[in-house]
């Protein structure tokens, strides 16, 4: 091979290791902006809970990789993360508010939910409307667990300031899945999914007979005591 | 706003003042930066609502702010907004229904209110940063007619959302936006459910979307832990789903961070995440990524008052969840988790 040919593919490799080598100190150098997990660990802890593990394999990888982590926290440590001049002053009041904040749903509303933080209720339907001052909402369905068993779901609201009261009814009769027909006043009238009736009375709180008989209502409502709307937060989930 | 993406080990940046930085690793984007897949050592945590009622967001975004300027250091922090189910009203508008079951909300209305929230935890707040994500969840009857629809609706409405926080002079250093969605198996089929995320995913200026999710009938003792020999087919879940099909939901979209529920405190959950995980490892030679976890603790609290018993079982608590989380699922290498948050659902019927 000529002489010159040699010097030049040399020439053309250190370039192209020179290159590498620069473009991986920019990779290396590139800031992240996880600097707060950086500046923040605890390796303590993360020490604790590595003498839970009891697989040798694991444990070996867990502590390299809090090494690592290590390592980066004193790479990356100088850099703030929060604004250095914030001020934090604006005014909501330039924020244009909506002409409409919510609409309302009344009547006979297909699939309007559970409060179900067990997830084992469904909704066929329900009703929505207002008597004496107050928003009764009623959804109408069955248990996930007992398709047989159907219940009905009231939720009382108050108009002014805001509140809700809860109460779940089972159908007094094992005859499937409820679902609201219509509304008499007070009286909801329900079809189970065997084709029976039931009648629901909405002050009482209770199945009733039928659309007719007089029963008394409940315990008058009394609203939950209204939330602090500006408390001073105190809930610190640390031990 | 600028995008740092990094494909593998690569970095490449397009830097300018104030970025906020995307993490693209192996699928996914992030609001995160974190090149070392590890357990985050300080999670941060924070409350989040099924929303009732519109009054006192500000304050309540105020709240968070001064809550979490109350802890020593920098942090992110996570707050899911669940304004309910999906909903289309009689003239074809889209919105959900909020939780005080009787109120229809229009995404340009959960538009306004998240800006209202993200101002009060601007306001309030100078050294830390919020995601804040507008949630909504996958079930009602009627998902089928509207699901792609209304996650095509519900990418716009985020990205309004924070194109306005921009002009309101609120910077993505502080406060951003995401999509995030409560997708369960038994809240619909999984048919009607990627509906809704494909018409998420198809719009142009998508966000991330944290799924809170669960694996409901999912088993809590396959995939085995000794990896098999031979092919790793999915388990089936409740209402038709499988392994897979939860896999999916919660990490087979480009935007998808899954923030898992573990209501549970006898650990059944955290079991049948472990599982998913294994699977999800066992089959894609990947590893899963879970970002936080998700309790329902103050919820729970609040129900019982009125109805004793309307949360048995499915009551565990914030701190505890976290842990267990931590020490069932992700204790285990193989399965990839930044846990970076607790999270903790309460009912906001106008304060925090």
């Amino acid at each position: 091979m000529k002489k010159t040919t040699y010097v030049l593919m040399i020439g053309i490799m250190l370039t192209l290791m020179i290159g590498l080598v620069s473009l991986v100190n920019a990779v290396r150098d590139q800031p992240s902006n996880d600097i707060d997990l950086y500046q923040n660990a605890i390796p303590g802890e993360w020490d604790a809970n590595i003498t839970q593990i009891t697989n040798p394999a694991q444990k070996a990888t867990e502590i390299m990789r809090l090494e690592q982590f290590r390592q980066a926290a004193t790479r990356y440590a100088a850099q703030a993360l929060a604004e250095a001049n914030f001020t934090g002053t604006r005014s909501i009041a330039t924020i244009p508010t909506p002409v409409e904040v919510g609409s309302p749903l009344r009547g006979v509303i297909e699939d309007l939910g559970f409060d179900d933080l067990r997830r084992e209720l469904k909704s066929t339907n329900g009703w929505v409307g207002e008597i004496g001052g107050l928003v009764y909402s009623l959804s109408a369905g069955y248990y996930r667990a007992d398709e047989s068993l159907g219940l009905v779901q009231l939720r009382i609201i108050t108009m002014g300031e805001y509140s809700r009261t809860t109460v779940n009814v089972d159908c007094p009769r094992k005859s499937g899945a409820l679902r609201v027909e219509d509304v008499k006043g007070s009286r909801v009238i329900l079809r189970a999914s065997n084709g029976e009736l039931f009648y629901f009375d909405l002050l009482a709180r209770q199945f009733v007979e039928s659309l007719d008989v007089v029963v008394p209502t409940a315990t008058p409502f009394t609203p939950p005591q209204t939330e602090d709307p500006n408390p001073t937060p105190t809930w610190n989930p640390y031990p | 706003m600028a995008l740092v993406v990094v494909f593998g080990n690569q970095t490449f940046a397009e830097g300018t003042a104030d970025d906020e930085v995307l993490i693209h690793t192996k699928k996914m984007y992030l609001p995160i930066v974190n090149s070392i897949q590890v357990a985050d050592a300080h999670p941060s945590f924070m409350r989040s609502y099924y929303v009732e009622t519109l009054t006192g967001m500000y304050s309540l975004g105020c709240a968070q702010g001064t809550y979490a300027m109350s802890v020593g250091y920098p942090d992110f922090y996570f707050m899911f907004m669940d304004f309910g189910n999906p909903y289309r009203n009689s003239s074809l508008v889209l919105g959900t229904k909020l939780y005080d079951y009787q109120t229809f909300v229009t995404t340009g209305q959960i538009s306004y209110y998240l800006t209202i929230i993200a101002s009060g935890f601007a306001d309030c707040n100078n050294k830390d940063k919020l995601f804040l994500a507008a949630g909504t969840n996958t079930s009602g009857d009627f998902l089928w007619s509207i699901a792609y629809d209304h996650g095509y609706a519900w990418a716009e409405m985020v990205y309004n959302a924070n194109q306005s926080l921009q002009s309101y002079g609120i910077p993505s250093s502080r406060v951003t936006i995401t999509s995030g969605i409560n997708a369960e198996p038994g809240f619909n089929s999984f048919s009607d459910t990627v509906q809704w995320f494909d018409g998420f995913n198809d719009h142009p200026m998508k966000t991330a979307n944290f799924i809170i999710g669960s694996a409901d009938g999912c088993p809590d003792d396959y995939s085995p832990a000794t990896p098999p020999q031979g092919n790793v087919y999915p388990a089936e879940c409740n209402d038709g789903w499988t392994q897979d099909d939860v896999n999916k939901i919660n990490n087979g979209y480009i935007t998808s961070a899954a923030i898992p529920m573990n209501f549970l405190p006898n650990g059944y959950q955290a079991s049948q995440w472990y599982r998913i995980g294994l699977y999800f490892h066992y089959v894609h030679n990947n590893n899963i990524d879970f970002f936080g976890v998700m309790t329902q603790e103050a919820a729970c609290e609040q129900r019982e008052q009125e109805d004793p018993g309307a949360c048995y079982g499915m009551d565990n608590s914030l701190y505890f969840g976290y842990q267990q989380f931590r020490t069932r699922v992700v204790s285990d290498s193989r399965i990839n988790s930044f846990l970076l948050w607790g999270a903790d659902m309460k009912y906001y019927r106008g304060a925090p």
